[in-house]
């Protein structure tokens, strides 16, 4: 064979090799987080359709768990409430499965749109978006008809009242994700949280019901390319921090214990031995406000201590 | 020779079939998966909160532990209103505008619980959640496992 005609002959064969082979995409290896990211599209629907948490609710409840829950009167019970908790960015969604109960015979089943305590209200009424009235859904309210219902924060309540036996409901619990959380309880009283407030004219608590040291490490109020000069006071300022103590659950009936009206970073800690420690950012929605912190649990003996700031210890020394 | 290798690169693309190129994947997955195996689907949680309820609530006194346990009982859900039932057709209209009228008008309702009683609730919550997730991470590895 002449050397001239190798060469096309070896370009044909190379492009009849390259037409009629294998081609393969470039593979992309993650990370998967996700536990069911290993399993097919198929399995995991499966999975999450197959099994669904469930179990009976008592009188007086705690839920943080999403699934299927019922509640049948053994016996008359006239004064129950479940609370349901999140994460910080998540909401609460309530579906009504089945519900069986006498609204004319006294019975009621009321959905509240946050926690109530002692009469006291979280969010409070300054810091939630709805009027109280409207903060409540009533199953037995027959122009309110809703069998989905969901919260603003990440912390929902029902209360109940059946009074004969046999009769009861089934609900449906899910989180829903919140991208900007406003009004949290923490479920834990360790952690780290940003609150972020972009141009939103609202106020909004992050409640830690323990005896609580606080340590802010960023905030940022107003815009960035403003000179902050600290001020003697806030009063007058339209975005600030407050840290709040008490005894209460209400953000509004708490003693401040910290305001801080300008931008810093570093670590700025406080100690707060209260049974409910907040901090409130109020936020005129001009400027995009953002605040982090860290806040760890305190211990019985720095409960006795000798507090550290320098602020008299009202929670604990009222004790 | 240019012209030779340019004519037989048309020639090739010309008239030889192009084939469609794939990713080399599993389809094959052994096993199956069913949501009515023993272990799956609806599954009741025994749970059973070890917190000393009543018992936290009351301040007992060996003469009126029994009256001051029905009290405190009955004072730990706080209504603004009581309900009272319409027995005639005459009355159940009106009945019916008042008993709407005073939901409205009532308190609001509230669970008096402590701090303490609270954070107790949270705790359950939270080892509720973790058993949770932990069976279902346990269902999920033995079907990755089948």
């Amino acid at each position: 064979m002449s050397s001239g005609f190798k060469v096309p002959l070896h370009i044909l064969l190379l492009w009849l090799v390259i037409l009629q082979g294998q081609a393969r995409y470039i593979e992309k290896n993650e990370v998967v987080e996700d536990t069911l990211g290993l399993l097919n599209t198929e399995l995991k629907r499966e999975l999450s359709q197959g099994y669904i948490y469930s179990r009976n609710l008592k009188c007086v409840d705690m839920l943080s768990v999403d699934g299927r829950f019922t509640f049948s009167a053994d016996q008359p019970q006239l004064h129950c409430g479940t609370f349901f908790i999140g994460n910080p960015d998540e909401i609460i969604s309530l579906e009504y499965n089945y519900v069986n109960i006498d609204c004319q015979g006294g019975d009621f089943l009321k959905v509240f749109d946050g926690w109530i305590l002692k009469g006291e209200k979280f969010p409070s009424t300054l810091d939630h978006p709805l009027p109280t009235s409207e903060r409540y859904t009533d199953f037995c309210d027959s122009n309110n008809i809703r069998t989905e219902i969901r919260s603003s924060q990440n912390v929902a309540m029902l209360f109940f009242r059946i009074h004969t036996p046999g009769n009861g409901f089934t609900l449906t619990v899910k989180k829903l994700v919140n991208p900007f959380p406003c009004n949290v309880i923490s479920q834990t009283p360790d952690g780290r949280f940003t609150l972020v407030i972009p141009h939103q004219k609202r106020n909004c608590s992050f409640s830690i019901i323990y005896p609580t040291e606080i340590r802010i490490s960023e905030l940022t109020l107003g815009h960035f390319n403003d000179l902050q000069i600290p001020a003697q006071s806030c009063a007058g300022a339209t975005d600030f921090v407050q840290l709040l103590g008490g005894n209460r659950l209400d953000p509004s009936r708490m003693y401040p214990v910290a305001d801080i009206c300008y931008s810093f970073s570093g670590p700025a800690q406080m100690k707060v031995s209260c049974d409910n420690t907040v901090v409130r950012i109020v936020s005129s929605g001009k400027y995009i406000n953002r605040l982090t912190f860290e806040y760890s649990q305190l211990g019985r003996h720095e409960l006795d201590k000798q507090n550290e700031n320098g602020v008299e210890d009202f929670c604990y020394a009222a004790d | 020779m240019n012209k030779l290798v340019l004519a037989t690169s048309l020639f090739v693309l010309g008239f030889l079939p192009a084939k469609e190129s794939h990713p080399i994947t599993n389809t094959h997955r052994s096993g199956s998966y069913s949501s009515e195996e023993p272990g799956l689907g609806l599954e009741q949680w025994d749970y059973s909160p070890r917190l000393p309820f009543h018992q936290n609530l009351l301040q007992e006194t060996p003469d009126d532990s029994r009256a001051t346990a029905q009290r405190q009982e009955s004072s730990l859900v706080t209504l603004g209103y009581t309900i009272s039932n319409s027995q005639t057709t005459g009355e159940r209209q009106g009945g019916e505008d008042m008993f709407r009228s005073r939901r409205y008008n009532s308190k609001p309702n509230s669970l008096d619980l402590t701090f303490h009683l609270l954070r107790e609730f949270l705790g359950m919550a939270k080892a509720e959640k973790l058993a949770q997730k932990a069976e279902s991470n346990r269902l999920i590895m033995e079907s990755i496992g089948k």
